[in-house]
């Protein structure tokens, strides 16, 4: 009977670790945290790092890593700036997507076929995107003048919850529900519990590690264009530090780093975690530069943490 | 009846080292085949001829009655052959029922996942095999026994009725193993051929039909299980007996000389028994037994790379509470890893290198004296007759008995009183094997002392004083002198052993004469 | 036929940074249509390198060793504000000094936390680099750093040197190669490293000290970090907070290039230094020819892939 209990607790955790943070703010900043624009904002920012989240933690499960989150992100957000003028949303949107579905892909490659460890691999990935970024910026920022484009960050559901929620939920669901109900599912995570016996049961290894990373590129990209919406503008820095994050909430959320293990759901409440912990740091007129040391504990915090258990 | 499996003349080379050589085996539908014999013997490669993961040289396959170009693990397969490894198989963090199918599964509607069927069919494989298992746990939950099973109900839902079980038996207790033999007798009774690899003499005459014994890459015999005993298996497997005359001075006479280290009760879990043993100075003790028995956890126990839950450990008189390698060298106490690659060489780095790591913690002055290590280096290279370009040259491109050579010569100084190796024999030449063994025999007529762990019992007699046979993470004999011979060991290879004078903690009363 | 292809192989491998200099250096002068290896520009590109040359020093220790140290440019950053910081009350001596003592402390830091648990280095440095970044604003207080007095009294005493102002850059750079040199190829704490690097447990096993060694090399990077501060400092007084990040992937670079092989256990001072130096060659032929910035990130990423890729297919 304990046996389930404490089962139970350590599935559901991150929300415990999230509701108390809401009770905290609840009880202290109720008014500077609970009004309609902050709350609005804060599930915007968390549906821009949730999606990426969910992109890192399927590399993580594999037995990868990526940091060339941040790097995709400002990429999308800043070839789509530079299409929406002449060629309108419906390219601005795709292309950039297919683009960093592509470098995903090339991330994949890398690390299977070129036997490159990912960290360097999507180290290297991380300054080839920075670097495409820049040529097409210029080093500036570019402006977004589309009125739809920037209604998708204002559009809401409800009033009160942004369709950026909305699109985050959606693809939660549906990454849960092929999680859940298509071999794919099972096999991802047997590459990383063991990729040995995944290999003996006929598994085809490399090609489903390649296309993780080509999956991964393709969600960073969504996150991107989310967050270009958001600031009306696409510039590549704008993703900067997003890797970390990333990884900070997927391990927060119970992904493994040594892989085959974690739940993606916990993963994006993970993300959820980070946004409003940022949120109450600022509500408390916290100074936001402390917001790096946080994070740095964090990370080292959770891995720690997870290293014991396993 | 038929034959399910027939081999006619399989030979397998690798480069100038012949395998397997013409052996003719046939295996009939239906029966458990035992297959034993010594490490190296080709139990492994013929097994994994047979599931297609390698192919013979020469030599032709026949799968009932027809004969097959070749396999493929892919063609295997399909074929209805399965092999099971002692580790590998499974998942560990995935349950039993993902696993049973994984890379199997069997998809509904719109190439869903059918849950439900692939729930009760792993439900109705294990029921059938008489296991009682709940198939939402992970396997990392489970018993090795439960895991051998849920191995081989994977195979099972893949049609398989070949299946190839390598060691299996070896880490499981006497329930256990009793387990698994009947999953197997089951499985025999349902027509499933079931190839059985194992170093358990006792076991595999206890469940085989028939048992085919390989030496040296030949069948030398096939028996009918039923009229065989272990002791005459062991016979068959090791040939005629290797007697070499006991080393001078080491029957009797020993009981004068200082003990160096003394443990008492040790164990490192709760799987594990306790252990004590002692050595004398200018003593060779030697540890045998089959793969996976706790051979090695003993000397790592002692050394300080496991944590000790139980027991006590002296040296040189002195109870040593806290034990690391680091300590332990400064004791004089060195340890030689069984994976040289792992845990043995700096491969990228010169032999000088290797050779002169633990000298580096006696350097005081900041800058290297590297003509005096170089120097050092050279000696001890010599002193095992290490074949290399040069000093210099990569660790990694000496060859295997030398490598091992160039990690024991580490150890040569008089600084360290007692030597621990595991398996320093292991892949090796029979030239290297004698340098080491002469170094190992001046070592100790110096008045240091040596523990050597061999699961091929053959190299340690005529080397060791003392030998201890250790069987699932028990001692379950110490042999001295003249007892010390092939049959003697290979008569105690049983799983789970519990005879009648054993002491809780394993020492049988013989050790009273050490 | 065999034999003589395993001798180019090993020559390659034994010469190929050389190789690799000359190759770049061509590059360059080719680039930049002659002006690169003009003696003045050559003497900037060497004084260019000195700052990230002494952190790809650092770097190289840490990786040979095993492990990533991934907050070498925060570090820095950390470094330049701490010198602001302490400035005020310490003056620029006082300053200095507690800016070294910060960056080695934060080099302990990770030591400590990467040799005691089992946490992966790439993340206690990814931490570190997060909470450095932090620091370096924080000290900043929000104040524009300008810190001219490296420059005012050091550039003077070399004045009368055919190198001016670049003396001291250079110098500097001098005596970390030979600190480092001698650290890594002279003494036993080198031989642990790379001991460590090849192979841990081995090293373990074989009574090195992993502990101790892990942090002397942590230690370390953190100590050349802050002295690449100071070079910083002198040669462009003033920064903005958090500068520095750059210097990550250039120290990646360099010691790529200086064959430090990413796992550990293989890789030299001399070669990163030539690593070093081809980087800033490349960085100066690029900006002599014109070529915006933001394209040297996009460059620099390929040529390390291409490094890596060639790097992973000669072990082969």
């Amino acid at each position: 009977m304990t046996r389930r209990l404490g089962s139970v607790f350590r599935e559901l955790d991150v929300v415990v670790i999230l509701g108390v943070l809401l009770v905290v703010a609840a009880v202290f900043k109720a008014s500077t945290f609970y009004n309609l624009s902050n709350l609005f904002t804060v599930l915007e920012l968390s549906a821009v790092l949730g999606i990426a989240t969910l992109g890192e933690a399927l590399v993580l499960i594999v037995k990868g890593v990526d940091v060339s989150v941040g790097a995709q992100m400002g990429l999308a957000g800043t070839l789509s700036a530079y299409l929406i003028p002449n060629f309108g949303m419906a390219p601005a949107i795709l292309i950039p997507l297919v683009v960093c579905g592509l470098l995903g892909l090339s991330n994949g490659i890398l690390v299977e076929k070129g036997r490159i460890p990912p960290l360097v691999a999507t180290i290297g990935m991380m300054w080839v995107v920075g670097g495409l970024a820049g040529s097409i910026s210029n080093g500036r920022l570019i402006p977004i003048e589309n009125q739809s484009f920037q209604e998708i960050a204002l559009g809401s559901v409800f009033t009160a919850v942004p369709l950026f929620f909305v699109g985050l939920f959606l693809v939660g669901v549906v990454a849960y529900f092929v999680r859940l109900n298509f071999s794919i599912g099972r096999h991802v995570y047997a590459i990383g519990g063991d990729e040995e016996a995944a290999y003996y049961s006929a598994i085809p290894v490399a090609k489903i590690r390649i296309v993780i990373y080509g999956v991964a590129g393709v969600l960073y990209g969504i996150a991107g264009l989310l967050m270009a919406s958001y600031v009306r503008s696409g510039m590549p820095a704008f993703g900067k530090g997003y890797e970390f994050k990333a990884i900070t909430a997927a391990v927060l959320g119970g992904i493994a780093l040594t892989g085959g293990q974690g739940n993606i759901i916990k993963a994006i409440v993970g993300a959820v975690i980070l946004i409003v912990l940022y949120g109450v740091i600022t509500a408390f007129a916290i100074s936001p530069y402390i917001q790096g040391i946080v994070q740095g504990c964090i990370l080292v915090g959770a891995v720690y943490y997870a290293s014991r258990n396993y | 009846m038929n034959n399910r499996i027939e081999l006619e003349k399989v030979t397998k080379d690798y480069g100038s080292t012949r395998a397997l050589d013409g052996i003719s085996i046939t295996i009939p539908s239906g029966r458990i085949r035992g297959l034993v014999g010594e490490n190296g013997a080709g139990k492994s490669t013929l097994a994994k001829i047979i599931a297609g993961d390698i192919r013979p040289t020469s030599g032709t396959v026949k799968l009932n009655g027809v004969e097959v170009p070749y396999l493929t693990p892919t063609s295997a397969r399909r074929a209805g052959i399965a092999i099971v490894h002692q580790w590998g198989d499974l998942v560990p963090s995935m349950t039993v029922e993902e696993n049973i199918f994984l890379g199997n599964e069997i998809h509904g509607q719109f190439r869903t996942l059918n849950k439900s069927q692939m729930k009760r069919k792993a439900k109705t494989v294990l029921d059938d095999l008489g296991i009682d298992v709940d198939t939402r746990l992970r396997v990392s939950e489970l018993s090795p026994a439960h895991r051998q099973i849920v191995a081989i109900s994977k195979a099972l839902v893949r049609q398989c009725d070949l299946l190839i079980v390598d060691e299996g038996g070896a880490s499981l207790d006497k329930k256990e193993a009793s387990l698994l033999h009947s999953v197997l007798r089951q499985l025999r009774d349902q027509n499933v051929t079931i190839l059985y690899i194992s170093h358990l003499l006792d076991d595999v005459v206890d469940l085989s039909d028939e048992i085919s014994v390989l030496r040296n890459g030949e069948l030398v015999a096939t028996l009918d299980a039923h009229s065989t005993t272990a002791a005459e298996l062991a016979v068959a497997v090791v040939g005629h007996e290797v007697r070499r005359a006991p080393r001078a001075g080491d029957v009797g006479g020993s009981g004068d000389r200082r003990v160096l280290l003394d443990v008492q009760g040790l164990s490192w879990g709760e799987d594990a028994s306790e252990f004590s043993l002692r050595v004398r100075e200018g003593e060779i003790l030697g540890i045998t037994g089959p793969e996976g028995a706790g051979k090695s956890e003993i000397l790592r126990t002692v050394f300080g790379l496991m944590p000790m839950t139980r027991g006590t450990v002296s040296f040189n008189g002195e109870l040593i509470d806290r034990r690391s390698p680091r300590r332990m060298l400064k004791r004089g106490v060195a340890f030689v890893p069984e994976d040289r690659f792992q845990e043995g060489l700096l491969l990228k780095r010169s032999v000088e290198e290797n050779i002169s790591l633990p000298k580096l913690s006696f350097q005081k002055k900041f800058f290297l004296e590297r003509n005096r290590l170089r120097t050092d280096a050279n000696n001890k290279a010599a002193q095992l007759k290490t074949k290399m370009a040069s000093i210099s040259a990569r660790a990694g491109d000496l060859s295997g008995g030398n490598q091992q050579k160039v990690v024991v010569a580490r150890w040569l100084d008089e600084v360290y009183r007692l030597l621990l190796l595991d398996e320093p024999f292991k892949g090796i030449d029979i030239g290297a094997k004698e340098d080491i063994n002469d170094a190992i025999r001046a070592m100790v007529s110096g008045g240091r002392s040596v523990i050597v762990i061999s699961t091929e019992f053959s190299e340690l007699i005529g080397l060791v004083t003392t030998l201890l046979v250790v069987v699932n993470r028990r001692i379950v004999k110490t042999l001295t002198g003249e007892s010390i011979t092939s049959h003697e060991i290979v008569r105690y290879y049983q799983s789970g052993v519990e005879t009648p004078g054993q002491a809780a903690d394993g020492t049988g009363s013989s050790l009273v004469a050490n | 036929m065999q034999v003589a292809i395993t001798k180019a192989r090993e020559g390659l491998q034994r010469y190929n940074q050389l190789v690799l200099l000359a190759v770049v250096l061509f590059i360059a002068a080719v680039i930049s249509r002659g002006i690169f290896v003009r003696p003045g520009n050559l003497i900037l590109v060497i004084a260019s390198a000195s700052a990230f040359g002494l952190i790809s020093f650092g770097q190289a220790l840490v990786v040979i060793s095993g492990g990533f140290d991934l907050s070498v440019g925060s570090l820095v950053a950390m470094s330049i504000s701490a010198i602001v910081y302490f400035r005020s009350d310490f003056g620029i001596i006082g300053g200095t000094i507690a800016a070294l003592v910060i960056a080695v402390g934060a080099g302990l830091i990770s030591g400590f936390v990467v040799s005691r648990t089992k946490i992966p280095p790439f993340i206690v440095t990814l931490g570190m680099l997060s909470i450095a970044d932090s620091m370096s604003w924080i000290l900043a207080a929000g104040q524009p750093i300008t810190v001219p007095e490296f420059n005012d009294n050091i550039a003077p005493l070399f004045s009368s040197l055919p190198l001016g102002q670049n003396a001291f850059p250079i110098i500097v750079l001098v005596v970390g190669f030979v600190v480092a040199s001698l650290l890594l190829h002279r003494s036993k704490w080198g031989r642990y490293i790379y001991a460590i690097g090849d192979n841990e447990a081995a090293a373990s096993i074989a009574g090195v000290p992993v502990r101790r060694t892990k942090l002397l090399a942590y230690g370390m990077s953190g100590l050349l970090c802050s002295v690449a501060a100071i070079i910083y400092l002198y040669q462009n007084i003033s920064a903005t907070p958090g500068e520095g990040a750059d210097y990550l992937l250039l120290s990646f670079a360099a010691t790529m290039f200086g064959g430090v092989y990413m796992y550990g256990g293989e890789g030299t001072i001399p070669g990163v230094l030539v690593g070093v130096l081809c980087l800033a060659s490349v960085t100066s032929a690029l900006t002599i020819a014109g070529i915006p910035p933001s394209i040297y990130q996009g460059v620099l990423g390929v040529i390390v892939l291409a490094v890596v890729l060639f790097q992973a297919r000669i072990r082969r």
